[in-house]
């Protein structure tokens, strides 16, 4: 997950939320709801592949210095 | 009075005799093989003061308690096995044997092993830079960060060989695989340790636009107290600090604390906590996520209704094609929806779709066009209001009739409120 995905995964979460309980609140007329209603289920099937797609990635510091940086990959014994 | 000391001779009130009087080298002999047979290999406990250290190594001191007083000495040989710096103040228990000392007449302990006992040196130590830093602010809660609850990157600051990094590494796979997370190796005990995980802070921040690391744990796995004193160290505690990035102390069992623990932005009990602490439960989310679509779910019945409703109201005030087109419009609508998903709530389009493909056939049935193929027809005024009863329209007022085919125009020559149709 690069850097914006992960914003992006707490902003969809809420977004979801705000969106269900903008629904549930039952102010919203009916062409703005039905807009809601698919955005709300594209956010959740959205967070649900980011979730389901990922293994942790390993990674070491072999050098660093103020000048230099060096990673590698790195696995548990 | 030379040879008086060879015969017996008047002392006060008692009798000498010469035979039994010591030498001062005897008495002192006599004492030290008495003393060292009385009190050979004891323990004794006290502290430390007027420490001084010969050229040969040997440390001459006293051990005290309030009020009294021994001499005691260390010779070097013993000391080399001792894991301890002597030092004046601090409470120990010293095995040794009493002795005397027979060029001086002093008896004093030989110590052949010594431990620390009490608040040692360490916790002395300990608990002044503890006071400091907290006198300097370095605790303060207002300069705790917040741990972030989606963390991408993880830094981790542990040594490579220990239990630690398996525990927090494996913690966090179970819970929260989608990240990365960055092992900067170090020595987690002795000399050298402290400086180099400060250096590792230190690195973590300077190369943070290349790490983009949203979270640091700095810990190790449990042990002695001597064993976790690099995070009692200043140098650590001032680079945890200076952290931009929010610091989390993980630093051996639950009852152990650090200074380390009372600087960082949130400190865990274990490496194991650590791992839970820095992310979110996976599982927890998608439960989250799938009650949302629940209640989508459940939302979408009351949609559909309002929906139809909506339709309805169309269907019933223009009679003509105009619903269908709205219908058909949505109709794509979920069409394109549906081919944008997949999983689980493809299912709920599907399914929306076919509630509005029975609605869409409920309301041709009402189709008027349809039923114009039976012969009925539809009356209009000229502006297209439906005429659906007698009193509606006046004489001479000129009507359309739609037909299956074709309209009919006629002008109304009579109208019977009751008439049956």
């Amino acid at each position: 997950m690069a850097k914006d995905e992960k914003v992006e995964l707490e902003e969809d979460l809420q977004e979801l939320e705000e969106i269900v309980k903008d629904l549930e609140n039952e102010k919203i007329d009916l062409d703005h709801s039905i807009d809601l209603f698919e955005r709300g289920v594209k956010l959740a099937e959205q967070v649900k592949d980011r979730l389901s797609n990922a293994e942790t990635r390993l990674k070491k510091i072999v050098q660093s210095s103020d000048l230099d940086l060096k990673i590698d990959d790195f696995d548990l014994e | 009075m030379k040879e008086n000391t060879a015969n017996k001779f008047q002392f006060g009130k008692g009798e000498v005799d010469p035979e039994k009087v010591f030498t001062v080298s005897e008495l002192n002999r006599q004492a030290r093989v008495l003393l060292e047979s009385k009190f050979s290999n004891i323990w004794v406990e006290g502290e430390i003061s007027n420490l001084s250290v010969s050229s040969s190594n040997h440390a001459y001191f006293t051990l005290k308690e309030e009020g009294s007083e021994i001499s005691a000495v260390m010779f070097s040989g013993d000391r080399t096995n001792l894991d301890l710096d002597l030092e004046d103040g601090i409470e120990v228990l010293a095995k040794g044997t009493l002795t005397v000392y027979e060029r001086r007449g002093r008896y004093q302990l030989v110590i052949r092993d010594l431990k620390e006992i009490g608040a040692g040196k360490l916790q002395k130590q300990f608990e002044k830079l503890k006071k400091q830093l907290k006198e300097e602010g370095l605790f303060d809660v207002e300069c705790k960060k917040p741990i972030p609850r989606f963390p991408s990157k993880i830094g981790v600051i542990t040594s490579t060989t220990g239990a630690a990094v398996r525990d927090i590494v494996t913690t966090i796979e179970e819970r929260f695989p989608p990240v990365s997370v960055y092992l900067f190796p170090v020595k987690v005990q002795g000399e050298t340790a402290s400086g180099q995980i400060a250096e590792a802070i230190r690195q973590a921040n300077r190369w943070t636009d290349r790490l983009e690391l949203d979270v640091l744990i700095v810990g190790r796995g449990g042990g002695s107290l001597e064993d976790l004193w690099p995070f009692n160290e200043e140098v650590v505690a001032r680079a945890i600090f200076e952290s931009e990035i929010p610091v989390v102390s993980a630093v051996g069992h639950e009852v152990d604390f650090t200074i380390s623990d009372f600087v960082a932005d949130k400190r865990v009990p274990t490496p194991t906590a650590a791992g839970k602490e820095v992310v979110p439960d996976r599982e927890e989310i998608l439960n989250l996520v799938d009650g949302y679509l629940q209640r989508l779910k459940n939302l979408e019945v009351s949609l559909m209704n309002h929906y139809r409703e909506y339709s309805e109201q169309i269907a019933s005030s223009f009679a003509f094609r105009l619903p269908f087109r709205a219908l058909e419009d949505r109709w794509q609508e979920y069409d394109r929806l549906s081919s944008d998903l997949s999983g689980g709530m493809s299912k709920a389009v599907s399914k929306k779709k076919e509630e509005v493909s029975a609605l869409v056939k409920r309301l041709s049935l009402a189709n008027p066009t349809r039923l114009l193929g039976k012969g009925y027809s539809i009356t209009t005024t000229e502006e297209g209001r439906v005429i659906t009863e007698a009193v509606d329209a006046e004489i001479d007022e000129s009507l359309k009739t739609q037909l299956f085919k074709g309209i009919i125009r006629s002008v109304v020559t009579e109208v019977e409120e009751d008439g049956k149709g």
